[in-house]
């Protein structure tokens, strides 16, 4: 990468980082508290940016001061300045800041190697951000959701239910995290659960035999990053379509299904209804 | 140093020179010919007409035009890439990465271009103890003295509290080691900066909230690692220590003779190399949560050895930035906590970038020695704690 792009580069990226913050484009990708910092982040790129620009500037034309017959030295190939060309750096760059003089001199005594040292990664921190601001991929579903066992377990704060989780929900009608749902069905408290309604969101994603199919969820801690699917099996007569956002109000069975390995969770359904996807499609694992 | 003669810059056959030429020509204003003048602008006017042209960055317009195209095709590239499930799924997760870890990486890079600018090169002379180099004797400058007993541990703290990226702190310790700082404090320095400064740390907390066990590891593993290496550094590598004399200097690359200057210019490049690390060790993490065949996973998250052996290798060849790779870490969803720990600490210790870089300090065979080696006890210390942690 060229001295004089990477100051733009910088830029490039800044912009795209702070434009998608302030659209809520990143939303969908990365949890909302760090939405703040990803803005700072863009702030601080782009004032580097502008500094080191004007920065090169500088020097660069301190340095043309000092050798007029190459005004280009600076960026490219290195080349050996002439004593002469020191002398004339006095009165040319008289106009310019001493930092700059001091640089454009030392360029000249060779005490500075013009050769910028090659920078071929920079390039790599540009394509992600450009592609993301190109393509601009959407949350993760169905197809993420698909990966992995889908167990509670996996999650890395583990399936075991905490204090809270085990005393269960209160009232006959409960909304629940498929989380803690999974967590509380799967321990032995799981009795909490009998004579109440619960409802849950997730989206659709097809099950193993004509009655049943999973809601999902992608529970994340850092947005897209890292989302683990959990999965509820849900009993229903009526199927419902891959990939769509629902909510269902059904009843704990009293058993668990899946494997042993990766038992999940089931529910009873009484009614599915369609729902808008969230604006944050990721659950918390820590509610 | 003598003035060239004018008629050598005359015969030099550079543009700029020319109307030079041409204006000597003319005996005086007073006396030039309406045809001289005209040549004189025209002259003027095609100078300035090539610097205009010498000063366009046309590359800079093509990339420019290109993103006002992919901007453009943006509705149109989005439903494409979007019926693609895998690549979609890859990108959000690579895009993911990427804008949580960019705070990380600012904040570090600019903490670590300003510390080896102002603070770091003064504090040379004070780990090198009372007997400091002699500006007078150049003799006895190369070789390298300890600053007692304590060189090793107080380089390795102050790793613990000075934020710098690996490839800054691995200059920093060659600046040292010119400066009469022994290699052993260096190297403890260098490799706990790299591992446990105060960003990856933060980063670690943020990335890993309600794990406590992983942010002690890493402060664990990282100055124990820096320790151990320190102090094994004479005896680990005699040849290299005989050689301390001859320790070359780290190629300065485009450095600006003034603080300020070297500030910007170190914070820019170290951004965009932290950057394009970051991407690219997003990109391969990204693969194996969203690209990579369940069943393949299944093979190597299903074994402990198998997955701390592949998140090393991935953290070896691609790996992201101490203070942003936590971020990474956590996208390898598949692998057990104790392969991403490994993530953690082999990648700062051992990559393969840093490794490269000193080859410039301590020539191949030094390098791969102590990255080998750094890179090993990183290994050994993640397993040690995932036992511990599970």
């Amino acid at each position: 990468m060229r001295k004089s792009y990477r100051s733009l580069a910088l830029a490039v990226v800044g912009v795209i980082v702070i434009a998608s913050s302030a659209t809520g484009q990143c939303l969908t990708l990365v949890p909302d508290a760090s939405r703040w910092g990803i803005i700072g982040a863009g702030v601080l790129m782009i004032a580097l940016a502008v500094v080191s620009a004007m920065r090169d500037h500088h020097v660069a034309s301190a340095y043309r001061a000092v050798a007029p017959a190459e005004p280009r030295l600076l960026d490219g190939a290195a080349d050996k300045a002439t004593g002469g060309a020191v002398e004339g750096a006095a009165e040319g760059a008289a106009a310019l800041s001493r930092s700059a003089r001091r640089a454009a001199a030392a360029a000249a005594a060779h005490a500075m190697p013009r050769q910028p040292r090659r920078l071929r990664v920079g390039w790599g921190m540009v394509v992600p951000f450009v592609a993301f601001a190109a393509l601009a991929p959407g949350p993760l579903g169905a197809y993420a959701g698909a990966r992995g066992d889908g167990s509670v377990a996996s999650l890395p704060t583990g399936g075991q239910a905490s204090s809270a989780e085990q005393a269960g929900p209160v009232g006959p009608l409960a909304e629940m995290t498929l989380t803690a749902y999974s967590r509380l069905a799967l321990s032995a408290s799981a009795e909490q659960l009998r004579a109440r309604t619960v409802l849950l969101t997730g989206f659709v994603l097809p099950g193993d035999s004509s009655t049943s199919w999973y809601l999902t969820r992608l529970v994340a801690t850092a947005g897209a990053a890292d989302a683990r699917p959990v999965r509820v099996e849900v009993r229903s007569a009526v199927p419902a379509a891959t990939g769509t956002w629902v909510g269902v109000l059904g009843t704990w069975p009293g058993a668990p299904g899946g494997t042993v390995d990766a038992p999940l969770a089931v529910i009873e359904a009484t009614t599915v209804t369609p729902i808008v996807e969230p604006g944050q499609p990721y659950e918390n694992p820590r509610p | 140093m003598t003035a060239e003669p004018p008629e050598r810059n005359g015969s030099s056959a550079v543009p700029a020179r020319r109307s030079d030429r041409h204006r000597g020509a003319t005996p005086g204003p007073q006396r030039r010919s309406l045809l001289a003048r005209v040549d004189g602008a025209a002259v003027r006017a095609r100078e300035w007409f090539e610097s205009v042209r010498g000063a366009i960055p046309w590359a800079g317009l093509a990339v420019a035009a290109g993103l006002i195209a992919l901007v453009l095709a943006r509705g149109w590239l989005h439903t494409a890439v979007a019926s693609v499930e895998p690549l979609s799924a890859w990108l959000a997760v690579v895009a993911s990465v990427c804008l949580q870890g960019l705070p990380f990486l600012v904040a570090g890079v600019l903490l670590s271009a300003a510390l080896s600018v102002w603070l770091l090169p003064r504090m040379a002379h004070r780990l090198s103890g009372p007997l400091a180099p002699d500006a007078d004797d150049p003799a006895e400058v190369p070789a390298s003295r300890g600053g007692g007993p304590l060189a090793v541990p107080v380089s390795a703290l102050a790793g613990l509290v000075l934020p710098q990226t690996s490839a800054r702190a691995a200059d920093t310790a060659a600046e040292w080691c010119r400066a009469g700082v022994t290699p052993g404090a260096a190297h403890a320095y260098r490799l706990s900066a790299a591992s446990a400064n105060p960003v990856a740390l933060v980063s670690t907390a943020v990335f890993f909230p309600g794990q406590p066990g992983v942010l002690a590891a890493r402060v664990g593993i990282g100055l124990v690692l820096a320790l151990l290496v320190g102090w094994a550094w004479p005896v680990l590598s005699g040849a290299s220590a005989a050689r301390a004399g001859g320790l070359r200097a780290v190629p300065a690359g485009a450095e600006d003779s003034a603080e300020v200057g070297r500030f910007i210019d170190r914070a820019r490049d170290d951004l965009l190399r932290g950057g394009g690390h970051l991407a690219l060790a997003a990109a391969l993490a990204a693969a194996f949560s969203q690209l990579v065949p369940a069943s393949w996973l299944e093979a190597v998250g299903g074994s402990t050895l198998a997955a701390v052996a592949v998140a090393g290798v991935l953290a070896v060849l691609g790996g992201a930035d101490a203070v942003a790779n936590a971020v990474v870490a956590v996208s390898l969803t598949r692998f057990p906590l104790v392969a991403q720990l490994a993530y953690l600490v082999v990648g700062p210790a051992a990559d393969l970038s840093t490794a490269v870089r000193l080859t410039a300090w301590l020539g191949r065979r030094g390098a791969a020695q102590v990255t080998v080696v750094a890179g090993a006890l990183a290994v050994l210390g993640a397993v040690a704690a995932g036992v511990v942690l599970t």
